[in-house]
């Protein structure tokens, strides 16, 4: 089952992105459709889908089980329908539309192969060191407790005991713990191994997807060797600042499950590259997904402040010649005269 | 005006410690620093607009003021250091590395190719974590290898009733990660105060007091004589106490106790009066260096 679970992790992210974005994007024939993208993509989609079973299971009370079954057909279905979807919107132009089909070439460098010898190290790293546990965090206590009354913050997660009062709000919609829950429930497998030892291998690979996407926006997406270059210095960051919890290493190596690493390795990066591409659609998606797996303001959280934030500075950059200006500053000191 | 000034002395205590803790701000400064004084173009449209982001929301993170208004925003839940998430200070710095490398050090010699990774790699280091990768020290993998052999116990025990089990904390908190079939009398929310932000669960005095009871036989037990833990235990009071906590204790259903076993003989001097008076049966596991209690 564990063969099952490293295959359909790997999967249907790949499958549900693709689906949306031949869906939305299949007939505009100068958007590439991107492996990378697709995974991002794909994730957030499994975020969306994942919270419609965790608040049917938060307020009807749907056992742990009834909800594992009807999100696994659910993802089943979609799937299927996004392979549809992506064999039709996209029939006759797999050669031209699909990026890694068309665009790469090998190049003459080791970069590539450093790179992926950094990963690999940090997902063996990941997957075999014994957990860390960080103070705060009580997701694998939730998962327990999920696993162990078959149902959604029936009891609390740190004593097993009934409350009256039970977990705030806020809290309690985000669904990260039930999808950890859910995977536990459908494959058999030891909660803390899927959650600390599978889940952050998958994010933090998802997390080299969103940020090789983001390298195709701020270089040109030709350029194969500077794209890697830049996962590479992204991966030593994450490699030496391993400590680090807010701007660097995110707990990528260690604590990879939490809602903040999934937002700040997989969200953020996707949130900029959007956000610098003016599609502020698939933006929108991102704070919606973070409202689903980190604690935010009613839904506003640090998306939603990059969004405001780009979109202001993209519209300043179109509308007010100071800022060009302003923005000269990091250009040819010439044009200043 | 209290509660803004509760806010500003937590974004500027947050301040401190990210400070403290964080060096890689300091790269981004140099690299704006660096894309300042650079004569030619290197940037693209979207890398400009990138460096101005990260430029206007580091300034902001910096100012106090301003921080505290993103401090609120982001709710009492998250500290000060989580708002450094929208800046993109990993982004920004592999771009800068990314840039120069490419146009300043691509077209030279090998040499001098090998001594600019060097020198990157020497800064990631020395801004980071120095190369230590956080593992589990050995006290506690020492601690998971016990409450593992004990888990195998309370889970059996566990398929026969509802276990509510009182022990000391290392133990509690490991036996609540691994199942979800063992209740506890207290979480870690007793000792850890962010794990208490999850629920709106205040914990009784009577709680309060068995906490502290079972980390002083903890302590007491650790590394001492059995002369000394004599002494420490009536010094501690610690059988006055526990007789005066046992009967609030038994009203909370809890029915398994794991105490250290240099306090074995001194706790049952008092446990088990108390106990044959209630008519409360108990048996006895020895697991490791602790003593199981379950009471039928």
């Amino acid at each position: 089952m564990i063969g099952l679970l490293w295959i359909c992790l790997i999967l249907f992210p790949l499958l549900l992105g693709s689906g949306i974005l031949a869906l939305f994007y299949g007939k505009n024939t100068t958007y590439d459709i991107t492996f990378s993208e697709s995974y991002v993509l794909g994730a957030i989609a499994c975020i969306g889908i994942s919270e419609v079973m965790h608040l049917a299971g938060y307020f009807l009370n749907w056992s742990l089980q009834k909800c594992a079954g009807f999100w696994g057909l659910s993802l089943g279905i979609l799937a299927v329908a996004a392979v549809l979807v992506f064999c039709f919107r996209l029939k006759g132009q797999f050669g031209t539309r699909i990026a890694f089909c068309k665009d790469f070439k090998p190049e003459k460098t080791v970069t590539p192969f450093v790179f992926l010898g950094i990963v690999l190290f940090q997902l063996l790293f990941i997957f075999c060191t014994k957990t860390i546990h960080t103070d705060g965090d009580i997701y694998l206590e939730t998962v327990q407790s999920f696993l162990a009354e078959d149902g959604i913050y029936k009891v609390l997660p740190l004593t097993g005991q009934v409350s009256e009062s039970g977990v705030p709000l806020r809290y309690g919609i985000l669904c990260l713990p039930t999808i950890y829950a859910m995977l536990c429930s459908l494959f058999g497998t030891d909660a803390e191994l899927l959650m600390c030892h599978i889940v952050p291998v998958i994010v933090v690979a998802i997390a080299y997807m969103g940020y090789f996407y983001l390298s195709g926006v701020l270089f040109d997406k030709q350029d194969f060797r500077k794209r890697f270059l830049f996962l590479l210095a992204i991966a030593l960051i994450i490699l030496f600042t391993d400590t680090g919890v807010f701007s660097n290493g995110y707990n990528a190596l260690h604590s990879g499950y939490l809602g903040t690493s999934v937002r700040n390795l997989i969200l953020v990066p996707y949130v900029f590259a959007t956000t610098l591409e003016r599609r502020y659609f698939k933006a929108v998606l991102c704070v919606l997904a973070e409202a689903c797996i980190a604690w935010t303001l009613w839904g506003m959280g640090i998306c939603f402040a990059i969004i405001a934030g780009m979109i202001t500075l993209n519209i300043l950059e179109r509308k007010c010649s100071k800022l060009n200006s302003f923005m000269q500053i990091f250009r040819d000191k010439e044009d200043l005269t | 005006m209290s509660v803004i000034m509760d806010y500003l002395s937590r974004t500027t205590g947050g301040m401190e410690q990210f400070f403290a803790a964080d060096k890689m701000v300091v790269l981004l400064l140099a690299v704006f620093f660096l894309f300042w004084l650079q004569d030619k173009k290197m940037t693209s449209s979207e890398g400009d607009r990138l460096l101005i982001f990260a430029l206007v929301a580091g300034i902001l993170l910096l100012c106090p003021f301003t921080a505290m208004v993103g401090v609120i925003y982001q709710t009492a839940f998250y500290d000060y250091e989580w708002l450094w998430s929208m800046v993109p200070v990993t982004i920004i710095l592999s771009y800068a590395a990314v840039l120069v490398y490419d146009t300043k050090v691509d077209n030279t010699n090998w040499k001098k190719k090998v001594a600019s990774v060097v020198a990157f790699l020497f800064l990631l280091f020395w801004c980071g974590n120095q190369g230590m990768l956080k593992t589990v020290d050995t006290d506690e993998a020492e601690q998971q290898k016990k409450v593992s052999q004990m888990l195998e116990v309370l889970v059996q025990e566990a398929t026969e009733g509802e276990i509510v089990l009182w022990a000391p904390k290392s133990i509690m908190q490991e036996t609540r990660r691994r199942t979800g079939a063992i209740k506890l009398v207290y979480g870690r929310d007793m000792w850890e105060a962010k794990a208490g932000a999850y629920d709106y669960e205040a914990y009784s005095d009577v709680l309060i007091e068995a906490y502290e009871w079972i980390e002083d036989a903890e302590t007491i037990s650790t590394d001492t004589i059995p002369k000394v833990v004599k002494i420490l235990w009536q010094e501690e009071d610690m059988a006055v106490r526990f007789k005066t906590l046992l009967p609030d204790i038994l009203s909370m259903k809890v029915n398994c106790i794991i105490i250290p076993m240099e306090v074995e003989e001194l706790f049952e001097t008092v446990f088990f009066p108390e106990i044959s008076e209630m008519g409360i049966v108990v048996e006895e596991v020895l697991i490791e260096d602790y003593i199981l209690y379950r009471l039928k």
